[in-house]
């Protein structure tokens, strides 16, 4: 047979197809005109058309699941009644066919067979685990097996009873209650994983009430049984195969590991719906990619904001606040409010996207319901904003502004929650708490903000609106921060952040120095004010140095010279406040050290006197030294020594009658130097310094007129900030430091 | 690890594949195999359900995870339904013989006779012939055999495949019921 003959013979079969069959045999003869073979194929291809049946008309899949019917056995158990289909496979009421007793077991048997001998050791091995589960709440696995048709089957004791929400809402159970019951649940669950089992499909249909009230879970870590595979990063969930997606945690929906924490999300769910009658996620469609993008990106409904709302189930089941409050035995006003507060806040962190940030066991969530019960606070927090922020620059590199926004519209949220919280008449403490968190974490935010953005490239857009809304914020909570000293300490803090942001005084040259300079100032009052308010507080004192610091560097930058004395005037003041009483500790004195050394050094280059800028230095070389001697192993003292010796050496350098001395400062300031590089010989700073120091040194005999040792100097300098470079290209400091040498070394 | 945004990459290899990139076909395949691999790994673990059109289902969920609807014109989403009812025959086929492979070995299951038992052996579907009888096909009529490639691994209907192969529904309605009896007739032989 051949393609062209092939054609042919197409041809002539798909018009005897046309015909009725009465004809077809006349047609094919004559079409065939004498061709023996053509009409042997024209006619065997019509009889196989006729037997072909459905063949291939269906897509490949499993072949039908062979089901059973009373009075059947599997294995040594006789099904007495088939109860139905369920979510695995098939399930049947039996008897053990030599049980005595007869009792009721429910045999399930699961749809498929293994196809290799190390699935099914492991299914066994599964099995025996989940046979040693003894718990009052679980339903016990008893046997199991394989049919011989290939498929597992599991007996379990005969549970009849009704899913948990089917009957709180038949018996109208309050919050409470539903709580309590829950609480039973939890415990069955919490026992399962202390054995290392996930229950994995935690969901109503398989937890069932008895008549006489008592809660029964099913189906334990069948799921992972049958699913012996699951665990490796190949599984994937089909969402087309779920049959409840909703309680199905994001984990188990995107295919990442399945741990405890998925059944904390379950029971989220589980709860969610026993206590506010809808679900957490409202799907639109069943379409995987809609529940897909849900989960992915979604957040749960406020428990207290959907039970206000009217929805309708997909079979037709319609759920209002009405019927929600009249299964749970409460007025329709009150329902929210119920809801509001705590159980929103347990509700909403048992149903956390990352398993990592629910609660760290079920034990811990049932924990809180119990503390809730009993009017104790709980544990649960509300969802912080520099998690979000982190995620949210994280994942949106490009738009962090609008990640800014959303993240600081939060804040803005939140904080505007915990007032009404502290405004409503109950638990003000607890409110305050909450509170507390807001500003911790609204700290956090900026930083963690700060620092994401700090790394963007050319992001200063973005920078602005993010500063714009930080600063909104920060200028809201300030108003309502009333005389609350560790708020106030905070904001200040934020502030300090912001101005760093924005004048980036000690880096490139971008920034707005004069935002910053409002932003610092603001952290200034707010710190001078806390200071005057309590004169004993250190702390408060010692935050006023850096402040002073920073605007008296920016000033300087700015070429506001007098401003700039100024506050490093006071900065000096401070430290020497600080330092001057008995309790003063290294910190402090190296405060003072350094503050000698910024005031002399600005008083040399800044306003031009140099004999009483070069006396102050003098003091703080002194004091550095009389530390030293104390604490000779201290690094940043060591450090700090070194560079105290740099910017006294820079003033003495300037007239000819210094440079001696200036000499001798910059060597052995590069000895302390070199002395700290071969503590940690990787330390970028530390390579960096000794190569300024080399640098400078090289300078200064250029100055002196030392040509040559000049020469060679820039050139080991040069050497070592190539390296760095090198190591660190990205690094645009490390390569304007190899073109300021590359400039030193030509010819000038 | 969270889902990587892997739609995007799909998506814009699609189009440009459909616009003539052959290059980006090379980038697309193992991104789209990969996914169908791990659904119809699930999938045959532990089916469910209906019988009918899973591979289908598989097909469609692998195209709405990986491909952004909004952006891709049917050309495109015709040519990810080529490749994907390809490669899901590859798997399926493979997975066949794979069994067949351990079923002929020491770890079969031993069969029980049991009179309670209504013996009704459902005709399983040789995979692995009828792939080889496609294959053979294929020499004859390449359309045809990727006519039943399309509806039958894929699922698609008829109108589908004939948007995908750019071809009239009365064209495949004619190759699908030839080559269904060609198959049928081989597939059959002793």
């Amino acid at each position: 047979m051949t393609p062209e003959r092939w054609r042919g013979i197409k041809t002539i079969f798909d018009a005897a197809l046309e015909l009725p069959s009465a004809g077809r045999t006349a047609f094919v003869e004559a079409s065939c005109e004498g061709d023996a073979a053509a009409l042997a194929e024209v006619q065997s291809l019509l009889a196989a058309n006729d037997e072909a049946g459905d063949f291939i008309e269906v897509a490949p899949g499993p072949p039908p699941d062979k089901e059973y019917s009373t009075g059947f056995s599997i294995g040594p158990y006789r099904i007495v009644q088939v109860i139905g289909e369920g979510g695995m496979g098939m399930v049947y009421q039996a008897v053990r066919v030599d049980d005595l007793y007869r009792k009721l077991v429910a045999v399930k048997v699961a749809r498929r067979g293994f196809n290799d001998s190390a699935a099914m050791r492991r299914f066994e091995t599964e099995r025996h685990i989940l046979a040693h589960l003894e718990h009052p709440n679980i339903a016990r696995l008893l046997d199991g097996g394989t049919t011989v048709a290939g498929q597992p089957f599991f007996v379990m004791d005969f549970i009849a009873g009704t899913p948990i929400d089917e009957y709180c809402d038949a018996h109208h159970l309050d919050l409470a209650s539903r709580l309590r019951l829950f609480l039973t649940v939890c415990s069955a669950v919490q026992y399962a994983h202390q054995n290392f089992v996930v229950h994995r499909d935690i969901k109503p249909p398989n937890i069932l009430v008895t008549e006489e009230g008592a809660i029964r879970l099913l189906d334990f870590g069948i799921a992972k049984l049958l699913d012996p595979e699951d665990d490796s990063a190949g599984a994937t969930t089909s969402i087309v195969q779920m049959m409840t997606p909703e309680f199905a945690s994001p984990e188990q929906l995107l295919n990442e590991p399945v741990t405890t924490a998925s059944d904390t999300y379950s029971l989220g769910v589980l709860l969610y719906i026993l206590l506010t009658g809808h679900r957490p996620f409202l799907f639109k469609s069943r379409m995987p990619r809609e529940i897909w993008d849900t989960i992915r990106e979604a957040e749960p409904r406020r428990p207290s904001s959907v039970v206000v709302l009217s929805e309708r189930t997909a079979t037709g089941r319609d759920i209002t606040l009405p019927i929600v409050a009249d299964a749970r035995a409460i007025r329709p006003g009150r329902l929210a409010r119920e809801l509001a507060g705590d159980l929103d806040t347990i509700l909403l962190m048992a149903l956390r996207r990352e398993p990592h940030r629910r609660y760290t066991s079920v034990e811990q969530l049932a924990n809180d319901i119990e503390r809730y019960l009993s009017g104790q606070p709980v544990l649960a927090r509300e969802d912080t904003f520099s998690y979000r922020a982190g995620k949210f620059v994280g994942r949106h590199k490009g738009a962090v502004a609008a990640a800014g926004l959303a993240v600081l519209a939060l804040a803005g949220g939140v904080v505007t929650t915990s007032w009404e919280a502290r405004i409503a008449t109950r638990e003000r403490e607890r409110a305050e708490r909450r509170f507390n968190d807001v500003r911790r974490v609204a700290n956090s935010l900026l930083f963690d903000v700060h620092d994401a953005i700090k790394n963007l490239p050319g992001a200063t857009p973005a920078r602005q609106l993010i500063l714009t809304r930080a600063l909104e914020f920060l200028d809201n909570l300030s108003k309502d921060a009333g005389d609350d000293r560790s708020l106030q300490k905070e904001l200040a803090a934020a502030y300090e952040r912001v101005g760093d942001v924005q004048g980036q005084a000690r880096e490139a040259h971008l920034g707005e120095p004069e935002a910053a300079l409002v932003s610092y100032k603001k952290a200034l009052a707010i710190r001078e004010g806390l200071v005057a308010g309590s004169p004993g507080d250190r702390d408060a004192r010692r935050d006023l140095v850096p402040n002073y610091g920073k605007l008296s560097d920016l000033l300087m930058a700015g070429g506001d010279s007098a401003g700039a004395m100024e506050y490093s005037r006071r900065l000096l003041q401070t430290a020497e406040a600080l330092a001057a009483v008995p309790e003063a500790g290294l910190a402090d004195q190296m405060r003072l050290a350094t503050s000698y050394l910024d005031f002399g050094y600005k008083l040399g280059m800044v306003s031009g006197d140099l004999p009483n800028g070069v006396a102050n230095c003098r003091k703080a070389l002194r004091l550095f030294d009389q530390l030293v001697q104390a604490q000779a192993s201290d690094k940043r003292l060591l450090r700090a020594q070194s560079i105290a010796m740099d910017r006294t050496a820079e003033l003495l350098g300037k007239e000819e009658a210094g440079r001696a001395e200036a000499l001798g400062l910059r060597q052995t300031g590069l000895g302390m130097k070199r002395k700290l590089l071969a503590l940690e010989p990787l330390n970028t700073d530390y390579r960096r310094l000794v190569a300024w120091g080399i640098f400078d040194l090289a300078a200064l005999l250029e100055k002196t007129g030392d040509r040559e040792q000049a020469r060679d100097g820039y050139r080991s300098a040069l050497e070592s900030f190539r390296a760095l470079a090198v190591d660190d290209p990205a690094n645009a400091q490390f390569r304007k430091d190899v073109a300021t040498a590359e400039a030193a070394l030509r010819p000038h | 690890m969270a889902e990587p945004d892997a739609s995007a990459d799909v998506t814009a290899l699609l189009v440009n594949w459909s616009n003539g990139d052959n290059r980006a076909l090379d980038e697309l395949m193992p991104l789209v195999y990969g996914e169908l691999r791990r659904l119809a790994g699930a999938y045959l673990r532990r089916e469910r359900a209906t019988h009918t059109l899973q591979s289908t289902a598989l097909v469609h969920e692998a195209f709405l995870r990986l491909v952004n609807q909004q952006d891709v014109q049917w050309r495109s989403r015709a040519h990810f339904f080529g490749i994907a009812a390809q490669m899901i025959r590859r798997i399926l086929v493979d997975h066949a013989r794979a069994a067949q492979a351990g079923k002929r070995g020491a770890g079969a299951i031993r069969i029980e006779l049991d009179d309670h038992l209504a013996v009704e052996q459902q005709k399983e579907l040789d995979l692995v012939g009828l792939d080889d009888s496609l294959a053979k096909l294929a020499a004859l009529d390449e359309r045809q055999a990727r006519i039943v490639e399309l509806r039958f691994f894929a699922g698609l209907s008829v109108e589908e495949a004939a948007e995908v192969m750019q071809i009239s529904t009365a064209t495949v309605k004619r190759e699908w019921s030839s080559a269904r009896a060609w198959l049928y007739r081989e597939m059959t032989k002793a």
